[in-house]
């Protein structure tokens, strides 16, 4: 433990601090401890955390998918090259290729 | 991030974040449920997290839980506020003059309300309810500190970096929380009946 780990003077360097007060914050650790120890994580609990997040990882992937055709979709018109000659523009649209020669 | 590397940092975090939920709304159980609410949140948010380094991120992990349970924590607590309020309205003088009565004085506390019905206790229960009434009068801060120091033995370094504060500001939080309980429980100095 670090100097800093140790909190303050609470305070059995106070004067006023007497067996007491020590008897009586020893009382209020253990209270306190009786009180609001954590029980363990559950491990159904933990086993639908799981789930749970593989299914949103799921979910979170299908919309990047769609998002990404659909951008691709909207945005592309490419060239078609054959030995460097220009001979006529593909588009995408959702998941349908369209050639489109006659505009070569 | 995968659900088993999700599951260690949450199963690591556990005790911590139930620790720091039930300093906010004292009630263990309450606490359980609203760190399991919190981690719903965290994996619908959970690209929002992101650890700098492998080596820290059961620490930042924990950060960024227990910002969500603070959160959660207080949304429920003020919809509480708000039910115990309408309940309090709806108790009316006569009720009230017909408790006192009862009890032969005007020294009594909800300590239980469940929608329904309301429990009522004198002041002068038992050492735990005194301990339960004098952690009202800390700050939140200064109960999260408290009740991970002393219930858990997490580190004064660890809180500060879990809350995001100074370890020293920590320790004083420590020192002075401790030193108010046993001012306000003094009646209770030395051994125990």
């Amino acid at each position: 433990m670090s100097s800093s780990d140790q909190p303050g003077p609470s305070n059995p360097h106070d004067d006023s601090y007497d067996s007491d007060d020590e008897i009586l914050d020893a009382r209020i650790e253990q209270t306190l401890d009786s009180l609001f120890a954590p029980p363990p994580v559950q491990a159904s609990d933990l086993a639908d955390l799981q789930k749970r997040f593989d299914e949103q990882r799921l979910e979170q992937e299908g919309k990047q998918r769609n998002s990404s055709v659909t951008s691709r979709g909207h945005s592309s018109r490419r060239a078609l090259l054959i030995g460097g000659s220009f001979i006529g523009s593909i588009r995408v649209s959702g998941l349908c290729w369209n050639t489109t020669a006659a505009e070569a | 991030l995968d659900s088993d590397t999700f599951s260690n940092l949450y199963r690591n975090a556990y005790p911590r974040l139930v620790v720091i939920a039930a300093a906010l709304v004292q009630d263990r159980s309450e606490a359980c449920d609203i760190v399991q609410q919190s981690a719903i949140i965290a994996i619908e948010r959970i690209d929002q997290f992101l650890p700098s380094n492998e080596t820290t991120s059961d620490i930042e992990f924990a950060r960024w839980m227990a910002a969500i349970v603070r959160k959660v924590s207080a949304n429920l607590r003020r919809r509480n506020k708000v039910r115990r309020a309408v309940s309090l309205n709806e108790t009316d003088a006569n009720t009230r003059a017909n408790l006192d009565r009862a009890t032969g004085n005007v020294n009594y506390e909800i300590v239980e309300f469940d929608g329904q019905s309301r429990t009522f206790r004198g002041i002068d229960g038992a050492f735990d309810d005194r301990l339960r009434s004098a952690l009202q009068s800390l700050s939140e801060i200064s109960r999260i500190c408290l009740l991970l120091h002393v219930v858990l033995n997490v580190t004064l370094d660890e809180i500060g970096q879990i809350l995001d504060i100074p370890p020293g500001t920590v320790a004083s939080h420590v020192s002075r929380a401790k030193k108010s309980l046993r001012d306000l429980l003094h009646d209770y100095r030395g051994p125990a009946a």
